[in-house]
């Protein structure tokens, strides 16, 4: 069993490491990937939150491996409690989550101190990701498919509105009231066009596919004059009613980063 | 950078990749606390974890939590993503065949009973994943029981009749589903996902196969084995009622059959996952396959 593995795909190789770090006594589980040839750029990247980074719908693993073929280390972690990461899922909120984040973040810009460093949340790792790069200085953010109308808090306030209720039982998954309590008060999308004015660079990325078209075009109008970097794929009416894949599109976000690097130096 | 963690509360888990034929496999692997190559004439026991279809930490992390719950009761587990899923890695980018899943899934239980110096395995089978466990017992005379979640009948490879009969039946589902105003309502704002529609109506949780390769796995699978076994079901699981008629005339009771009321085919509940949980490892403690530390 080799603990590093050599990937070899369409003329690229890569190497991929699990590797594990501590943080308040507990070991996180993460899986680094590192081009063969020299690195553009190192980015962390933040799976959706409420659910483990393998499952299917999300492809980081598959997001993780187009990166590293076109020269991005690249590394996909665990929250605490979550996946193979230690910890209990219930004590979980966006405050630990995001402190996760900066502990790789971290692990990142020593690994690779002289290479911009990203931190690319999906979903609602979106939300993580922001709150990450505010911690780190000089982090850049990619906001990739930002969630859009609470539909995860919306169905924990129809479960659960009983303010004397410490743990939720959300899909079989143990969850805190104080991530209960923060997804209903966080200013995510009030404070995403601010990021600019605190020294935060980064991209947010829509891409629509099925019913995300109406989120696609929310973040259009609410970032047009933030400062941030918007790139929202055009729809396209094939992508849409064909969107039999519902995994994230590695390949064109992909695209849309190196473009953005490109045109942002 | 280290291959292995501390987990939980003593117990030690090393992760890995091998290669196979197929690609790469990943193995996760749940250590007691102070486990020690092998100790006088005791007998080494370990339990090989198979998912059907995802990833090695199973749904809602019931696979990690699990392995970690036996690992402190003295029972090494291994988990395992299968080359199509999760960090593992599929060189010859074909579709999903059973067959494959199964091939990896017996160098994975040979690597871990080798490397562990192991003396009996016990599978554990979650969905398709019990359908290959019962497939490999009967070759692997290490195998002394099977734990098997969810696993439906296990029938001949699915042929056009079938195929039809399920598109119909789930047709008659999304017909009642649109005398529904929320249905209406979400297919007005595009709500509705056309994929996962059209994923439901044309049954293809894995992929064509060879109905050679089926065909193997499904006549395996049909025999009936000696080794002591539990089946698992959700009351509210589709494939319940049939798996339980089958497995009972099949087992007669040679087999233990339980089904926790009020939940599905993945146990989706915290309430769920503790009775899961609980009654399998009273099952093994019976069986004297765990040790209290």
């Amino acid at each position: 069993m080799q603990t590093t593995t050599k990937f070899e795909h369409q003329g690229s190789t890569w190497n991929e490491s699990f590797v594990t770090i501590a943080r308040d006594g507990y070991e996180l589980a993460g899986v680094l990937a590192e081009p063969e040839s020299s690195c553009r750029a190192a980015i962390v990247i933040c799976s959706s939150i409420l659910q483990q980074r393998d499952i299917l719908s999300d492809g980081v693993t598959e997001l993780a491996r187009t990166l590293v073929q076109v020269g991005f280390a690249t590394l996909r972690f665990d929250y605490a409690g979550f996946g193979e990461s230690a910890g209990q899922a219930w004590k979980g909120s966006l405050t630990t989550f995001a402190a996760d984040a900066e502990a790789y973040l971290n692990w990142m810009r020593s690994a690779y101190p002289h290479v911009p460093l990203i931190c690319l949340g999906i979903s609602m790792g979106a939300i993580v990701a922001a709150h990450a790069v505010t911690g780190c200085t000089g982090v850049a953010l990619i906001a990739c498919q930002p969630i859009f109308e609470w539909q995860h808090v919306r169905q924990l306030t129809k479960r659960h509105g009983d303010n004397s209720i410490e743990m939720f039982d959300y899909l079989g998954y143990g969850i805190g009231r104080i991530l209960y309590d923060e997804l209903l008060t966080s200013q995510w999308e009030r404070d995403l066009p601010t990021l600019p004015t605190l020294g935060v660079t980064g991209l947010v990325l829509y891409i629509p596919q099925g019913s995300t078209l109406r989120a696609a075009q929310h973040y259009q109008q609410l970032l047009q004059h933030s400062g941030f970097a918007v790139r929202m794929q055009p729809f396209e009416a094939k992508r849409f009613w064909d969107s039999s894949d519902r995994k994230l599109p590695a390949a064109d976000v992909c695209q849309h980063i190196q473009e953005w690097l490109a045109d942002h130096g | 950078m280290v291959s292995s963690s501390q987990a939980a509360t003593s117990v030690v888990e090393q992760r890995g990749w091998l290669n196979v034929p197929s690609g790469k496999l990943v193995l996760a692997v749940s250590l007691p606390p102070q486990y020690e190559q092998r100790n006088g004439t005791e007998i080494r026991r370990g339990v090989a974890m198979m998912i059907g279809t995802g990833g090695r930490n199973g749904p809602q992390n019931y696979f990690v939590d699990f392995s970690r719950a036996l690992a402190s009761r003295g029972l090494p587990c291994m988990r395992l993503d299968y080359s199509y899923f999760g960090d593992g890695w599929n060189t010859d980018q074909a579709p999903l065949r059973i067959g494959t899943m199964r091939a990896e899934a017996r160098v994975a239980i040979k690597y871990f009973r080798d490397e562990f110096a192991l003396d009996e395995i016990i599978l554990l089978g979650l969905c398709t994943g019990g359908e290959i466990a019962l497939s490999l017992a009967p070759e692997l005379p290490e195998v002394s029981r099977l734990v098997l979640w969810s696993t439906a009948a296990i029938e001949s490879p699915l042929t056009i009749t079938k195929h039809l009969k399920h598109t119909r039946s789930m047709l008659g589902q999304y017909l009642q589903k649109l005398s529904y105003p929320a249905t209406w309502r979400k297919l007005l704002r595009g709500d509705i996902d056309v994929g996962m529609v059209q994923r439901a109506l044309i049954k293809r949780q894995v992929a064509p196969d060879t109905e050679k390769q089926a065909a193997l796995v499904a006549a395996k699978g049909r025999q009936p084995q000696p080794q002591p076994k539990i089946f698992v079901y959700g009351g509210s699981d589709p494939d319940q009622a049939k798996a339980v008629r089958y497995y009972r005339r099949l087992y007669q009771d040679h087999a233990e059959i339980r089904i926790i009321p009020e939940t599905g085919h993945s146990f989706t509940s915290l309430t769920a996952r503790d009775q899961l949980f609980r009654l399998t490892l009273d099952w093994l403690r019976q069986q004297g396959m765990l040790r209290e530390l």
